[in-house]
Parts: C-alpha cells; sequence; structure tokens
C-alpha cells in the first residue's frame, strides 16, 4: 500500500508536467524532497542490480559456499563440509605464496608504468594543437586487438632465435650483445609481458586522462598561464591536483587489470621459467580446471578478491574527498 | 521508506535467482536406444579434423551410406568436452564421437561413468579389429584399470628429428651418407656441439632443442627415462623413478649442453619454438614428436629431415600417446558410431593419409608398411616399444609441477641433488592411484 | 577549446609532434607486422631470413581462411550482435545507476556501490562452471543472448563507476537549478545530466565496446557449436596444432578491421564527445 503511493507520486511527476504548481509546493519541502530522491535512486539501481544480482550472484554464492568445502567436482560425489581449511592451506602452499609475489611483482610494475605512461600521453595529446587524429587512431589501435592473438603474435616477436626483435638488434642495429631469450630468462621474461600488457592496455588509460583533462575548466589554465607558469609548473601545481577523480577511475583500471592478469602469461610463458612469471590466476585457474578442485580454487579466487578490494578501496580513500 | 523499497527489489532478486537455481534433472537415456538415429554427431579439435582427414572420411560414409548423416563440430578447447560432462549427466548430448588426448583426459568421465567401455558395454575388439592390430602404446594409452575407455585413430611417439644437411656439412654421416645416430646422451651432446654454430655472437644455427616446455616436460622426462632404463617406474613399479644413475647421467648433460647454449632453451614458454625452429632452417637436431619431421619437410623438403631414435628410444622404447575417440553413455547412436569408426576412421584413406601428409603414426599396424617413407620403419619400432603414460588420478599435477623443477635446474637455481629430490618429492606427493 | 594547449611555443610543439611519431610507430608496428605476416606464404614467415615486407605477396593465407569456415560471416554477426546490444544496455544502465550513485541519496548506498566493485574482483574464469549450468538449465547455451546477459554483467560493474565519477564531477548548482525550476529527478538525469555527461557516456561506450568485442573466456564456454560463436572463439578454430604465422596475422587483421573502421568514423564524434565535459566556472 505504501509502495502504491510512492508509485504514485513518480507517476505524477513523470507524466503530468503541468501539474508543476502543485510539485513546487511540494518540492518546496527539502526533506521530502531527498525522500523522493532516494526512492528515485532505487528506481533508478534496480535494473542493473537486477542483471547483476541474477548473473553474478547466484555464481558467487555457490562459490562462496564451495570456499569452505571439499570438492573435487570431477571424483566426489558431494561438496563436503571443511570450514577454513582451504584459506588456511593457501597460505601454507609455497605455490601460492610464489604466485603472490610474482603477481605482486607485475602489478606494481604495470601500475605505475600504465598510469605514468597513460598521463604524458595524455598530456602530450593534450598540449598538440595540431589534429591529434592520427596519433590517437594509432595509440588506442592496440586495445582493439584480442589480448590473446596479441600474446601469441609477441611470443613471435620475441622468440629467442627467430624473433623480429632478436632479428631487428642483432642483424639489423648489428648489437648482437643485446639479443637474448626474452622471454626464457628469469631477468626479462616478467618485464617482456609487462611491456606487452602496457602496450596492449594504455590507450585506454590515455583516453581516460583525456577526458579528465578535458575537463578542466579552461579559467584555470588561462589563470596560471597569465600568472606567467611555465608548462611544468603548469602540469604539477594545475592539473595533476586537479584530475583527483580521474584517478579513481584509472587507478581502479589499473589495479583490476593489474592483479587479474591472466593470458599474457599464460599464452606467453606458462608460467616459465621455472616459476618465475606464474600469476595467482593462473594458479586459480589450475586448481579448477586441470585438478578439479573447485573448494579450493574458489577459495584462491576470494583471496585474491579481497587483495583487489583492498587497493580498490586504498585507491579509493586517497583521491576521493568525502562529501556526503 | 526506501528500507522498504529496497527490501522489496532485494525479495524480487531471490526469486529471481531461486528460478536459476532450480532446475529439473532430466533422467539418464537407457543405454543404446533400440532404433537409432542416423545421424552420428562427431566433434575434435581443429587439427584434429584436419590431420585425421575427418571431412573425408564423412564424406566417403555418407557416400556409402545414403541414409546416414555425419555432422562435424569443431571444438575450440578442451575445456569444452569437459563442461559436456554436464550435457551427459543429464542424458543428453550434442556429440556421438569426441576425439581427445589419451585416457588421462577421458578419466573425469570414467569417474562419473559417463563414457562406455569398448571390452563390453561396446564389444569393439572383433573381425579385423582385435587388440593385437593396433599399435601397442596407442591401446595402452586409452586404458584406465585396465579397462578400454577410448578407441586410437592416431599415434605419436617422441624421438630426434634432424636436419640431415647439417648432419652431411658436419661429417656427422657414415660410409652410406647417413646421419649417425648418437647411442648415449653423452654423444649426442658431442654431436649437438659440432652441429652449434655462433657468428659474431649471435646463433645462426642451433646445435639441440629439446622439449623443456611448461606444456610438455612431463613427456621429455618419461621419454627419456623408458629410453634409458626400459621402464619409467621404480622397484615398486608404480611411482615413476627420478633417483637413479641413469637420469642423473641425462640431467648432467643437459644441463651442460644448456650451459653452453648448446641446447637451447626457447621452448620454455612456447612448445612450438623448436618446431618452428626446425621449420627456419635453424636448428640441427630437435627431440619432439616425431611427426615434426613431416613438418619440417614442408619447407625444408623430405630430403633435408629425417627422423631417427634419440638414445635408447630403438631398444627401450620412449614415451607414446594416442589421440581417440570416446563415445558418451548419452549417445543414442552409439553402433552407428563405431560402424563409421570402423569403417573410415580406422580405415586405409584415413590411416595412410594422415601417415603420409602429417607424419602422424595411425593406431593400427599393418598401416605402417603403407607409409611411403622409411622413417616410418624406424618411429614403428620406437612406438612399438613405447610407454604410454601412467594412469595417476593426480597426473595433471605431474604435468604442471615438472617443468618449473627442471627448468629452475637447468637456469642453476636448484643443484642436481636438489632437482632429484623435488622429483621424488613431488611423485611421493601424488596420488598415484586410476580412479 | 584553442586555449587549452599548454605551450604555444612552436620549438616545443615540434618535439611533441617528433615524440608523438615516435609514440605512435610503437603502438602500431606490431599490428601492421601482423597484417604484413598475413600476405606472406607460409614458407617466407618461417623461412630462412625474414623480411618485413613480402617477397611474394599473396592473398593464401585469406583464401585458407574463407574456403575452410563459410560461417565466417555469422561470426562477424555474432560478434556485432552481442556487442551492439551489450554497449546499449549497459550504457542505458549505468547512466542511470551512475547517476544514482553520485547524486540520489538512499540507504545502503555505499554499501552496494561496494558490493558492485567486489564483483568485478572475482576472477571470472571459477564461475564459469556455474554460469554455463544456469545457462543450461534455461536453455541460453549457444545463443546470442546467453552471451549478451553475461558480458553486460561484466563490464557493467566498471561503467557504472566510471558514469557515478563522471556525475560527480558536474557541479550540483546545475542541478540545483534544474530542480527550482521544477523537473522531476527523471527529467533532471535526462535532460540536464545526461548531455554534460556525454564525454563519460564516450567513455563507457568505448570500454564496452572493445571488452565485449574481445571477450574471450566467458565466449568460449557457453558458444559450443559453430552457428553461435563470435569472432574471438571462431577465429581459435583456425589455429592448426600450432599457429601458423600468417595466418594468425590474418585472422589479427580480420578482427580489428570492424572496430578500427568504427573508431576511425566515429572518431571525431567520439572524441568530441570526450572533449565537451568542458564547463566554464
Amino acid at each position: 500500500m505504501y509502495s502504491a503511493s510512492v508509485a504514485g507520486r513518480i507517476l505524477n511527476e513523470w507524466l503530468i508536467p503541468h501539474k508543476r504548481s502543485v510539485i513546487l509546493k511540494r518540492t518546496q519541502n527539502l526533506d521530502h524532497r531527498r525522500k523522493v530522491k532516494a526512492s528515485m535512486g532505487v528506481i533508478f539501481t534496480f535494473p542493473a542490480f537486477l542483471f547483476i544480482f541474477t548473473f553474478m550472484i547466484y555464481p558467487l554464492f555457490t562459490s562462496f559456499y564451495y570456499s569452505f568445502t571439499d570438492y573435487n567436482y570431477v571424483y566426489d560425489k558431494k561438496p563436503v563440509f571443511a570450514g577454513l581449511k582451504n584459506y588456511i592451506s593457501a597460505f601454507s602452499d609455497k605455490d601460492f605464496i610464489v604466485t603472490m609475489k610474482n603477481t605482486a611483482v607485475f602489478a606494481s610494475s604495470y601500475f605505475v608504468l600504465v598510469m605514468l605512461l597513460g598521463l604524458i600521453i595524455a598530456l602530450m595529446l593534450f598540449s598538440f594543437k595540431k589534429g591529434t587524429g592520427f596519433f590517437r587512431t594509432c595509440i588506442f589501435m592496440p586495445i582493439v586487438v584480442p589480448i590473446s592473438l596479441a600474446a601469441i603474435l609477441f611470443n613471435w616477436v620475441f622468440a629467442e632465435n627467430f624473433g623480429l626483435l632478436n632479428f631487428i638488434i642483432g642483424d639489423v642495429l648489428n648489437l648482437q650483445q643485446f639479443t637474448r631469450g626474452w622471454l626464457t630468462s628469469r631477468s626479462t621474461a616478467m618485464g617482456t609481458i609487462v611491456l606487452v600488457t602496457i602496450w596492449s592496455t594504455v590507450g585506454f588509460q590515455t583516453i581516460l586522462f583525456l577526458a579528465g583533462l578535458q575537463s578542466i575548466s579552461t579559467d584555470i589554465l588561462e589563470a596560471a598561464k597569465i600568472d606567467g607558469a611555465n608548462a611544468l609548473q603548469t602540469i604539477t601545481r594545475v592539473i595533476l591536483p586537479n584530475l583527483r577523480e580521474t584517478y579513481v577511475i584509472t587507478g581502479i583500471w589499473a589495479i583490476l587489470t593489474g592483479l587479474k592478469v591472466f593470458v599474457q602469461p599464460s599464452v606467453m610463458t606458462g608460467g616459465s621459467p621455472g616459476n618465475a612469471t606464474r600469476v595467482m590466476y593462473m594458479h586459480i585457474y589450475d586448481n579448477a580446471f586441470e585438478y578439479f578442485e573447485m573448494g579450493y580454487a574458489t577459495a584462491l579466487g576470494f583471496i585474491l578478491s579481497i587483495i583487489i578490494l583492498i587497493f580498490s578501496l586504498i585507491n579509493l580513500r586517497i583521491n576521493v574527498k568525502e562529501d556526503d | 521508506m526506501t528500507k522498504k523499497l529496497t527490501l522489496t527489489v532485494l525479495l524480487l532478486c531471490v526469486s529471481m535467482m531461486l528460478v536459476f537455481a532450480g532446475g529439473a534433472q532430466e533422467e539418464a537415456k537407457p543405454l543404446g536406444a533400440a532404433v537409432e538415429p542416423k545421424v552420428v554427431r562427431i566433434t575434435g579439435q581443429s587439427w584434429m579434423i584436419q590431420k585425421i582427414l575427418i571431412e573425408e572420411a564423412a564424406e566417403r560414409f555418407m557416400k556409402d551410406h545414403p541414409d546416414v548423416k555425419v555432422e562435424i563440430l569443431t571444438y575450440a578447447e578442451d575445456s569444452v568436452i569437459s563442461n559436456y560432462a554436464i550435457d551427459w549427466s543429464r542424458g543428453k548430448t550434442p556429440v556421438d564421437i569426441a576425439i581427445v588426448q589419451g585416457a588421462q583426459f577421458a578419466a573425469q568421465f570414467v569417474a562419473r561413468d559417463l563414457i562406455y567401455n569398448f571390452d563390453d558395454e561396446l564389444d569393439f575388439f572383433t573381425g579385423d579389429f582385435t587388440r593385437d592390430k593396433f599399435v601397442g602404446v596407442g591401446l595402452e594409452s586409452s586404458k584406465i584399470q585396465g579397462v578400454t575407455y577410448e578407441i586410437p585413430l592416431i599415434t605419436e611417439a617422441y624421438a630426434l628429428v634432424i636436419n640431415n644437411k647439417m648432419f652431411e656439412e658436419a661429417g656427422l654421416v657414415d660410409a652410406k651418407g647417413n646421419p649417425l645416430v648418437p647411442k648415449t646422451w653423452d654423444e649426442f651432446y658431442q654431436f649437438a656441439k659440432k652441429l652449434h654454430k655462433v657468428q659474431g655472437g649471435v646463433v645462426v644455427q642451433q646445435g639441440a632443442s629439446l622439449q623443456w616446455s611448461v606444456t610438455n616436460t612431463y613427456a621429455m622426462l618419461l621419454a627419456t627415462l623408458r629410453g634409458a632404463r626400459g621402464t619409467v617406474y621404480g622397484d615398486d613399479g608404480v611411482s615413476i623413478s627420478f633417483d637413479n644413475p641413469e637420469f642423473r647421467e641425462i640431467l648432467r648433460i643437459w644441463k651442460k649442453g644448456a650451459d653452453e647454449g648448446v641446447f637451447s632453451k626457447e621452448m620454455y614458454g612456447d612448445h612450438f619454438a623448436g618446431r618452428n625452429s626446425l621449420m627456419a632452417n635453424k636448428l640441427a637436431m630437435l627431440v619432439d614428436s616425431g611427426s615434426r619431421w613431416i613438418e619440417g619437410a614442408s619447407t625444408l623438403g623430405k630430403e633435408s629431415v629425417t627422423v631417427i631414435p634419440f638414445p635408447g628410444a630403438d631398444t627401450n622404447g620412449s614415451y607414446g600417446w594416442g589421440t581417440g575417440i570416446i563415445i558418451p553413455k548419452a549417445s543414442p547412436a552409439p553402433n552407428l558410431a563405431m560402424q563409421f569408426i570402423k569403417e573410415q576412421l580406422l580405415g586405409q584413406e584415413v590411416q595412410t593419409g594422415t601417415v603420409n601428409q602429417y607424419g602422424k603414426m595411425p593406431a593400427l599396424l599393418k598401416y605402417f608398411e603403407m607409409a611411403e617413407d622409411p622413417e616410418w620403419a624406424v618411429m614403428k619400432t620406437i612406438a612399438d616399444a613405447s610407454g604410454a603414460p601412467p594412469t595417476y588420478k593426480e597426473f595433471s599435477k605431474f604435468q604442471k609441477a615438472t617443468p618449473p623443477i627442471l627448468q629452475n635446474f637447468l637456469d642453476g637455481r636448484l643443484t642436481l641433488d636438489q632437482a632429484i629430490n623435488e622429483f621424488e618429492a613431488l611423485v611421493k606427493s601424488l596420488d598415484k592411484s586410476t580412479i | 577549446m584553442k586555449s587549452k594547449s599548454l605551450t604555444y611555443n612552436s620549438k616545443s610543439q615540434w618535439v611533441l609532434a617528433i615524440l608523438l611519431v615516435l609514440i605512435s610507430l610503437v603502438f602500431i608496428t606490431p599490428v601492421i607486422y601482423a597484417i604484413v605476416t598475413s600476405f606472406k606464404l607460409e614458407k617466407d614467415i618461417i623461412g630462412s631470413s625474414p623480411t618485413f615486407f613480402p617477397r611474394n605477396p599473396s592473398f593464401e593465407n585469406y583464401r585458407y581462411i574463407f574456403e575452410r569456415r563459410g560461417v565466417y560471416l555469422l561470426y562477424y554477426y555474432n560478434s556485432t550482435v552481442i556487442t551492439i546490444a551489450g554497449v546499449l544496455i549497459t550504457t542505458v544502465l549505468s547512466t542511470m545507476c551512475g547517476y544514482a550513485f553520485a547524486r540520489l541519496p538512499f540507504k545502503g548506498r555505499n554499501v552496494i556501490m561496494g558490493f558492485i566493485l567486489f564483483i568485478v574482483t572475482f576472477p571470472l574464469a571459477v564461475l564459469l562452471i556455474p554460469i554455463y549450468i544456469m545457462e543450461y538449465e534455461v536453455g541460453l547455451l549457444n545463443t546470442n543472448l546467453g552471451l549478451i546477459l553475461p558480458n553486460v554483467t561484466t563490464v557493467l560493474p566498471f561503467s557504472i563507476f566510471v558514469m557515478r565519477g563522471i556525475f560527480r564531477s558536474i557541479p550540483k548548482e546545475l542541478e540545483e537549478s534544474a530542480e527550482i525550476d521544477g523537473a522531476s529527478v527523471f527529467a533532471t538525469w535526462w535532460k540536464i545530466m545526461m548531455p554534460i555527461g556525454l564525454n563519460g557516456i564516450s567513455i563507457v561506450i568505448i570500454f564496452c565496446f572493445y571488452n565485449i568485442w574481445g571477450e574471450y573466456i566467458l565466449a568460449r564456454t557457453l558458444a559450443t557449436q559453430t552457428p553461435a560463436m563470435p569472432l574471438t572463439v571462431g577465429l581459435t578454430l583456425l589455429r592448426g596444432e600450432g599457429w601458423s604465422y600468417g595466418i594468425l596475422g590474418a585472422v589479427i587483421f580480420l578482427a580489428l578491421l570492424p572496430p578500427v573502421i568504427i573508431f576511425m568514423i566515429f572518431q571525431k564524434q567520439l572524441i568530441e564527445g570526450i572533449t565537451k565535459g568542458a564547463i566554464k566556472g
């Protein structure tokens, strides 16, 4: 009954604009107004929430349940409750610890590089007066190449004996001592994967930063110019602090991409040499699909989730000024 | 107020979830329905369809039996077949025949009783297709706990593929001009050293490349263990044994070769790198599946490439496996499927075609005689003596855990003793029971 | 936009130009290499001395693709349907939801926001099996709808987050003046916030587009029959035991042709959209 009157009120507002005077009287009551907005908020959120709920919640809840069980979905008939066993044994699984370390190395170097490069390239595009269409197309192109195919292509580019890169360095530039197995030696394997990931994804970061730059009001920039600030000062004192809202988005996206990395190391090195490039997602995947251990895999999945969530929240905290 | 609204919304969502969560279980179909539909649906990976000449086989079968239809589906990856288990456990199936690689993969279905065995449930080994007519290693790799769950269509085994032009140039040939065969791993190393050429710091000709990849190290280990000792197992006959003087010697030589660059590490992350190097005319010796020699011949010509045994492979055997088919119990046409297999897939056109065109060995012994090239005699010897993979429940752990140990050892991060100990500890930790 | 540049100095502009050219080269060379390789014969690629440009250019690889895979056009069709539907649905939902999170206070807002964010942190691969079972029960396997829905769910959280950020950065005065004029929440959203939020919408569109177009993990599991496969999965069927690099190059070229063409056509509008976020004051 109560919902009916809310619906009624909403219908009134939408469909009968000539009742403006009536609405005006009502909207003069601020507290009432807030309540209306609140219920509209729920309505606005509902469709998206429904989508997510149906498709993600059921799988997530079942996965959450499995993470507390012992369940090999091929050989066990039913999951057997096991409490926190999966979570605890994750931290004594030395393979998992190694993957955590590798993921940390990857994610941190990726995060720093992609944020820096994205910002720098955006600044360059922003400052360039003439048409940037061609440059934009080039920089954005790698993001539409499916990463799984790009990774195979780069496998070939970086191959030791017949790859393009060593060919260019060795035969064309005659710098033989710099040729090496890029993906087969410990010192360069992870770095190569990071670079390939940067190539494939920095275009999007650049778009995000460009949008942020464009939304800085021209007045501020004018003022800085009038005050005689040179480029570097304008950047550091005026632009960077104003990009806070953008850092939230680019930061979270970089964190997600960095910590959830899977395809590139899988295809390019499969975790080799040794375990040097084995990342967490690979370990989770193997446990789920090669060993069929659903219980353990889901627990590892949640551990990864929580780590990502923690870093995302840190990113949010740093960059958002609480305003409600 | 909003709380109530939020609650109503949540309730709606919960009810939607229940709609999806509940699902009626369908009853499994009875085994082999009385009247079978006249359709055979077969699925395989793209390369299997191509190299086992399935499309041509289907055409011939449909011509011979005009009332029958053969449908070919291609699957992108193994996980698709794994997911079919969900269909099969509900009594339905989109395919009647699935081409898979070995009983190891089929084990997940056997555990849930989802596929037929060919010993008694589907009486396959009769007439021209009795067990003795099959290549030994093919059948062996199709068994789980002694019961055959897969019919092999092609077999492969690890051998040593060489570029004989490079051998000639290095003087590694006998009086008749045939390439010398290394009888020990030390000889292997010496050959590779002779064949390895470096100019100005760049490798222009790689001596040898071994299958040290994350995907196939386990096969390499099993192949060389067997070649050295005649068996991969230790005294208990069940556990793979690494702690023996022969394997220690092998590891020692591998490390020496790797340190000197004579043995390439290119296959660490990419199990095709060796084959690509071979085809690029940059590699002299390749330890990989014997079928690679045909692939090398496609760019270099058959006179330039040949296949010989790696040390011990011809006497003690190598590691062999079969790629074959399984039939789900949910299939309504198992007998028609078997007919297709017997008439076409194990028939002459497919079995000789796959050898001559793609280098995949036949599953039936008699077709070796019809193979065009003399190399197949060598391969037959190797295949006949080879052993199939162990059918451990946790074999995939073995497959995944061995590459890091080997690679860490070759990179100098583990001593020989440490590596051996890790291998042994790994084998000890596995659930070696068959399902 | 004229005064948005950092430097007028023509020397710096030249330096910038050179840098941008270099960067663009680095980004585009691998793609060019793939395309160029697609016109080479197999033996020229793997042969003894690789050259950048084809010695004997040929369409052999393309012939192979189109001859063996008659359903090729079907892959394009599926990908297009899935991507366009996915982008549309996500855009509508994320703009509504993002606005709600940004400006409409309701209880539990931050909790739900956090929850939605949490969803996207979970590795998708593990959820594949429950999703497969779900779609199996409802008969959505091997349908385009069956791929649209999970894809939307995958890109929706981040899109909501982006839209929320965009809407938060719009000054409140604009909304308040609309309220005083007596506009309803819906009208405010539609008439005032959306046009200004266009730059954000462009970002969401780009994000959804390239993610859904190139999506592989879901597609591989949920589309097992060839007629239902989108491009990313269908193309992997061209892989032999190992990729032939000529065919790989052709595959990459064909996969990126539609998005690149769309981008080049709409580039102006899209980037204008992004740059229209400029607000005075």
